[in-house]
């Protein structure tokens, strides 16, 4: 069970809002979708969910065109919530679930265990309106899902969460994985990227610019990340051979190399055979990754690595 | 269950449930309550506004003519006049007529103090109309009889076309026509405006709270907008069906017996008419209601409606004034051409057809063009619907259209 993408295209008439994109998302895979406002990855989901057509190329479902399949395969989680605000929070999962071709009584189990699961069993009864922000896109999340898709399409899920719920969501999400359920996820932080995803695809003006691995993606850049804490000044620092770059943070230097070969002799350099509090080579953060992609010269640095 | 079942289920049951709809039906229903029991209404209020008018009749034979019950009523006295005056004054009277015979004409003074009201002058004045004839009458010596043929003398007009077609109705007949029309146009406009904005609301909160984008990944947008066309169809049926089972109701328990007036009212309408009403009343509303969908669904939140809705106001107003003006002549070219317009003919036609000898043929014409325009609407707003429904834009009814235009195609 998997979705293709493949040179997917989609032209306005003045401009060119995704161009020639290709991925493949595996069964039970978590895949992030990341790019600045406008780069293209609402109309992807879109074309995905066939509510716009493709210009060029195929998206296909196991095999089969999007556009030929009953759309209950797949549920959706929009970027701006959208939840009937005189509903009430029960009724509104009811409807999304029968919307999504499902009974009432099959539903009210899973409606039951959500509730419970989000910690929203008291407001059941409430009109969906009288929610708390946090709260209301927890309903929205079970009422994209409800009705047990194969593939679920989140758009967003994390933006104005608390931590808390934050947390609550990544498990539910982790939870939806393990029993079998392919998902895509877009989102501006990194770090739920990074935490969720085993593969993702960066986009930039309807490009792509990587689409794969992440492990891959960081190990093209290799452990070029040096975090230490020294009596040497950020001069001294900067100084050095392989050296790129020195940033001075509250706890220490984080230094940018040129590669990670450079690493055993800056350690000798550094530590001059003196005990060394810390000193840690690492792979760059994929917020670090994206802004160097998605950032001013990313065609060289993409082409470079 | 299918899915535009679902969601015209779900629509139909918030908004009939919605307070609004449940106030506003029970205000309809007592106006309604109030307009068939209007004379029992009236009583309550105006109980103790009678008139009361003195009467020194110098003819000594026309007393028979000013009622002595009634709104205004008359008493005959044959006080002098002086002492009369002070009883005006004094407020025993609310008026004095004072009747004189000169020259076998009859003169009349009527002396109030307070002034009075335009109905008592009006009423003071047709009785005096009246008795003024009868005392000319008098004046010529005729036997009862005679009398009686002159007074009763009225011409019924046999009116005899040579047209072949020609429905050639008799005046009453379109005097009720004219009402009638008047009531089912003002109905038109009222459910029109009131759910052609509803849709518009609808779906422009619908869209805003971007729940719109959550349905369209399981429904198709044409089954939305029929969903929605069907379900607000389906609250003003309801509506109607409320409204005039009340009024039905209300006609056989009133007081005042309006039930017969109303079916002989009736009896003057043809067959032909009721079903040319009822089809112009269903499908201008089937029209506005396409119309303002997608209205609803060019506006990017709920705020931007109103401003959506204005363009069917302003058509639904344009109709509903030719109408009123069309009432006092309906054959106006103005009212001609408009009775063809898809958008006002739904209430100027069947004015025209009841109003004017207009043929059937005439009426169907106009019927079909309404049902075309409706197909050609419907079949437009299916095609665009789709790309508007997720086109978020700002600035003016007209940008909005373009947007949707060029980001989609």
């Amino acid at each position: 069970m998997t979705l293709v993408l493949s040179n997917v295209t989609k032209k306005y008439r003045d401009f060119i809002a995704v161009d020639q994109i290709d991925f493949t998302i595996n069964r039970g895979e978590i895949f992030g979708l990341i790019g600045q406002n406008g780069a293209g990855k609402t109309t992807t989901f879109r074309m995905i969910l066939n509510l716009q057509e493709t210009t060029e190329g195929e998206i296909l479902w196991n095999g089969k065109s999007v556009n030929q399949l009953n759309r209950d395969f797949l549920g959706y989680l929009p970027e701006e919530r959208g939840i009937y605000p005189q509903m009430k929070v029960e009724e509104q999962l009811y409807f999304f679930g029968e919307l999504h071709g499902k009974k009432k009584k099959d539903l009210k189990p899973k409606i039951d265990y959500w509730l419970e699961r989000f910690e929203l069993e008291e407001k059941r009864k409430d009109k969906a309106e009288t929610l708390s922000k946090g709260n209301q896109q927890k309903v929205q999340l079970i009422a994209s899902f409800i009705h047990e898709p194969q593939f679920l399409i989140l758009d967003e899920p994390f933006s104005g969460l608390d931590p808390v719920n934050r947390e609550l969501l990544m498990s539910a999400i982790v939870e939806l994985r393990d029993k079998g359920v392919t998902i895509l996820f877009s989102s501006h932080q990194m770090d739920n990227v990074e935490e969720l995803c085993d593969r993702l695809c960066i986009l930039k003006r309807g490009k792509s610019l990587f689409s794969g691995d992440l492990q891959q993606l960081k190990q093209q850049y290799g452990k070029v990340n040096l975090r230490i804490r020294t009596t040497m000044t950020k001069s001294e620092l900067a100084a050095l051979d392989g050296v790129e770059r020195v940033q001075q943070t509250n706890d220490g230097y984080t230094l940018r190399l040129k590669d990670e070969t450079y690493g055993p002799a800056l350690f000798k350099r550094i530590g001059q055979g003196q005990y060394i509090e810390k000193f840690s080579m690492d792979y760059l953060s994929l917020d670090e990754i994206f802004k160097l992609k998605v950032g001013g010269t990313d065609g060289q640095n993409a082409a470079a690595h | 269950m299918d899915r535009t079942l679902l969601l015209i289920k779900q629509n139909y049951l918030q908004k009939v449930k919605a307070k609004s709809f449940i106030f506003m039906t029970l205000l309809y229903m007592a106006v309604i309550l109030v307009a068939v029991n209007w004379s029992s209404v009236k009583d309550i209020f105006s109980g103790d506004d009678n008139v009361t008018i003195a009467l020194i009749d110098e003819t000594k034979q026309l007393g028979a003519t000013f009622p002595e019950k009634g709104d205004v009523h008359f008493k005959a006295t044959s006080e002098t006049k002086k002492a009369l005056e002070k009883k005006v004054k004094d407020g025993d009277y609310d008026g004095a007529l004072i009747l004189t015979g000169k020259d076998k004409k009859l003169s009349a003074q009527f002396i109030t103090y307070e002034a009075p009201s335009l109905t008592t002058q009006q009423t003071v004045e047709t009785y005096v109309d009246t008795a003024s004839k009868l005392y000319g009458i008098q004046q010529l010596n005729l036997s009862a009889a005679e009398a009686e043929t002159l007074l009763s003398a009225q011409t019924v007009i046999d009116e005899v076309s040579l047209k072949k077609d020609d429905s050639s109705k008799s005046s009453e007949a379109k005097m009720i026509g004219i009402g009638v029309s008047y009531v089912m146009g003002f109905l038109i406009y009222l459910f029109v405006i009131t759910y052609s904005s509803m849709i518009t609301t609808d779906i422009a909160s619908e869209k805003g709270s971007r729940v719109l984008e959550v349905l369209m990944a399981s429904i198709r947008p044409n089954q939305h907008l029929m969903g929605k066309i069907i379900s607000v169809f389906l609250i003003g049926f309801t509506q109607i069906v409320i409204l005039v089972v009340t009024a039905l109701v209300g006609l056989k328990l009133a007081k005042a017996d309006l039930w017969s007036s109303v079916a002989d009212m009736a009896k003057d309408l043809s067959g032909a008419y009721i079903w040319i009403v009822v089809a112009f009343f269903l499908l201008t509303l089937l029209l506005y209601l396409t119309l303002g969908a997608l209205m609803g669904s060019l506006v990017s939140k709920v705020e931007e409606a109103g401003q959506a809705t204005m363009p069917l106001m302003m058509l639904m107003m344009a109709g509903f004034f030719s109408l009123i003006y069309g009432m006092t002549n309906p054959d106006t070219v103005l009212v001609k051409i408009l009775s063809f317009v898809p958008f006002t003919s739904g209430m100027l036609m069947p004015l025209r057809y009841s109003s004017t000898d207009l043929s059937l043929s005439m009426a169907l014409i106009s019927l079909a063009i309404l049902f075309v325009t409706l197909a050609v609407v419907f079949v437009a707003t299916v095609a665009l619907y789709r790309r508007s429904v997720l086109t978020y834009s700002t600035g003016s009814l007209w940008t909005k259209f373009k947007n949707v235009w060029k980001f989609t195609t």
